[in-house]
């Protein structure tokens, strides 16, 4: 046949690479392929290790990496640490989410308050809420209250700003139609308003998963006594290289967890969306 | 009342299946909007018999829509009144529903829940499926609406509609964005839903041939009035080819073309 459409050949051409993979690899499956990569990169580096390129003494092995592990769980250190550091980071999100959340909430459906408040928090959200740090351990001392403070100031802006954002962009087409069909206000709100809002808060929210481990690893390292952070930052005064490296690998696998679930959630409550539409068998 | 058993009035022409209109009767006194000092609604005034089907064309920007809005209570005139059964209307009622140019559904709700929308428990549900069979969907109805094809999603606004029983329904250009062949399916699918439930219904359309398949008059709207009103006296279904249907058709069209403000 003449003039066949060039996407044709193309696609077949991409159906080809992955049949391939998959031929090669048989038991290749798309969960295992993404840690292709790290488990790559901790080859590299143990090999490295192994064969004496890289000094120990700056870069510990994996397996030294690994051992300290088990050294620091059998004192109990690592657990501890481990357990204050992730209630710091979820009561900080929970509190500053929360904010967020309201305030968005409040600016985004009221002119007044929207006028009252939006330039202040502008403002504050302009300010990098770790250049507070200082100020924040006059007042706190290094108590919880110190670390939980910097991380509300941390996620409560990406999630007002996007929840503020969701709710003034949902369609007003939609909310037309809401009424003609019968909605009152709470139903309008419950059935269009926080559905269409939903995706750009769960952007936020992923936003502001990030900062919460960041400015949890800043907080601890300056001002704690406990903590991964803070576990880091002590083993730096005794050279631990391998538990300043093992610190550093736990904040990327939290991280990520944190990210797998916030993942999730989008999964779950944006099934609708035609990226997350599977194709009917 | 207007719905008392004077079947029709002589702008209707008797059809096969004659059921008795459920439909509201509708008048128009002296409507008048403006928007940022242009007139968009100008002294208008009509009314609609019970289970009457009007289509009202004109050029874009004559106030085609802005009259819909006002019928259905989502807009304020600055002067006039719309009598819906001898009652005043000024807010939105159950017994008035729209059917929009673009389908307007949610899409987190699936197709049955969408139907459902305003409607309440298990009778709701029931009510919203039955739409959804009168449409031909019915077994959609667990699907997403991101899934359905433009005509598709159009039946299913039309069965959201349905579900709510209206007695005035208002059809704002719902065949606007359809193709061809789908705008000619649809036509007859509100056609028949029309003969089986005779609902009042108001349609506003480009599309003067589709105007002259459905309605029993066509008013002609030019800056804010009406300024013809023509029944239109086929037999139903209606054929475009037929003589006559061509006649009318090419008379509106010509009217329409004549109104001062053609670009050429």
């Amino acid at each position: 046949m003449t003039g066949t459409d060039p996407a044709v050949p193309k696609g077949g051409k991409r159906r080809a690479a992955s049949d391939l993979l998959r031929r090669l690899h048989p038991e290749t499956d798309s969960r295992l392929l993404p840690w292709l990569f790290p488990v790559l990169f901790f080859a590299v580096w143990q090999a490295g290790s192994s064969a004496g390129w890289i000094n120990s003494r700056v870069l510990p092995s994996p397996l030294d990496v690994f051992a300290s592990v088990f050294r620091l769980s059998e004192s109990g250190e690592l657990w501890e640490n481990l357990r204050i550091s992730c209630f710091r980071a979820v009561s900080g999100f929970v509190i500053g989410g929360s904010l967020g959340l309201l305030l968005g909430f409040a600016t985004a459906t009221s002119r007044l308050l929207e006028t009252l408040l939006d330039t202040s928090l502008q403002m504050f959200r302009t300010i990098p809420h770790l250049a507070l740090t200082p100020l924040v351990i006059i007042w706190f001392g290094i108590g919880e209250q110190a670390k939980i403070f910097l991380i509300v100031c941390g996620v409560m802006f990406p999630i007002y700003l996007n929840t503020f954002h969701g709710i003034r962009s949902v369609d007003p087409r939609l909310m037309d139609m809401g009424r003609v069909y019968g909605l009152g206000r709470r139903e309008l709100w419950r059935q269009i308003v926080l559905p269409g809002a939903l995706s750009s808060i769960l952007v936020g929210v992923r936003f502001s998963l990030g900062v919460m481990w960041m400015t949890l690893i800043v907080a601890e390292a300056i001002a704690a006594s406990s903590g991964i952070g803070y576990m880091a930052s002590n083993a730096r005064e005794m050279m631990q290289t391998d538990v300043m490296v093992l610190s550093i690998l736990l904040y990327a696998l939290l991280g990520k967890l944190a990210d797998v679930l916030a993942r999730r959630l989008e999964r779950r409550w944006l099934a609708w969306r035609p990226e997350f539409l599977k194709a009917a068998p | 009342m207007f719905f008392s058993g004077k079947t029709r009035a002589a702008s209707a022409p008797s059809h096969p299946h004659t059921a008795v209109p459920t439909g509201t009767a509708v008048r128009i006194c002296g409507l008048d909007k403006s928007y940022v000092g242009r007139k968009v609604l100008d002294s208008l005034n009509f009314s609609m018999q019970p289970g009457e089907f009007a289509a009202v064309v004109g050029r874009s920007g004559c106030g085609k829509s802005t009259l819909l809005r006002h019928l259905v209570g989502l807009e304020l005139p600055d002067a006039g009144e719309v009598f819906v059964d001898g009652q005043r209307r000024d807010f939105l009622h159950s017994d008035t529903r729209i059917m929009f140019q673009e389908d307007r559904l949610l899409p987190w709700k699936s197709v049955l829940r969408n139907v459902g929308l305003g409607l309440d428990g298990e009778e709701g549900l029931r009510s919203a499926r039955a739409a959804l069979t009168a449409v031909g969907l019915a077994d959609r109805a667990d699907d997403w609406p991101a899934v359905l094809s433009g005509g598709q999603k159009q039946r299913v606004s039309l069965a959201r509609a349905l579900a709510h029983a209206p007695r005035f329904m208002l059809l704002d250009e719902p065949m606007g964005a359809l193709d061809a062949l789908t705008r000619l399916e649809m036509q007859r699918l509100i056609e028949r839903l029309w003969l089986e439930r005779r609902f009042t219904a108001l349609l506003v359309t480009h599309d003067v041939g589709e105007a002259v398949t459905l309605a029993d008059r066509i008013i002609l709207m030019e800056s804010g009035r009406i300024a013809r009103d023509l029944a239109v006296n086929l037999p139903r279904p209606r054929r475009r080819g037929e003589k006559e249907f061509g006649r009318l058709e090419a008379e509106v069209l010509e009217w329409i073309m004549s109104v001062h403000g053609g670009f050429i």
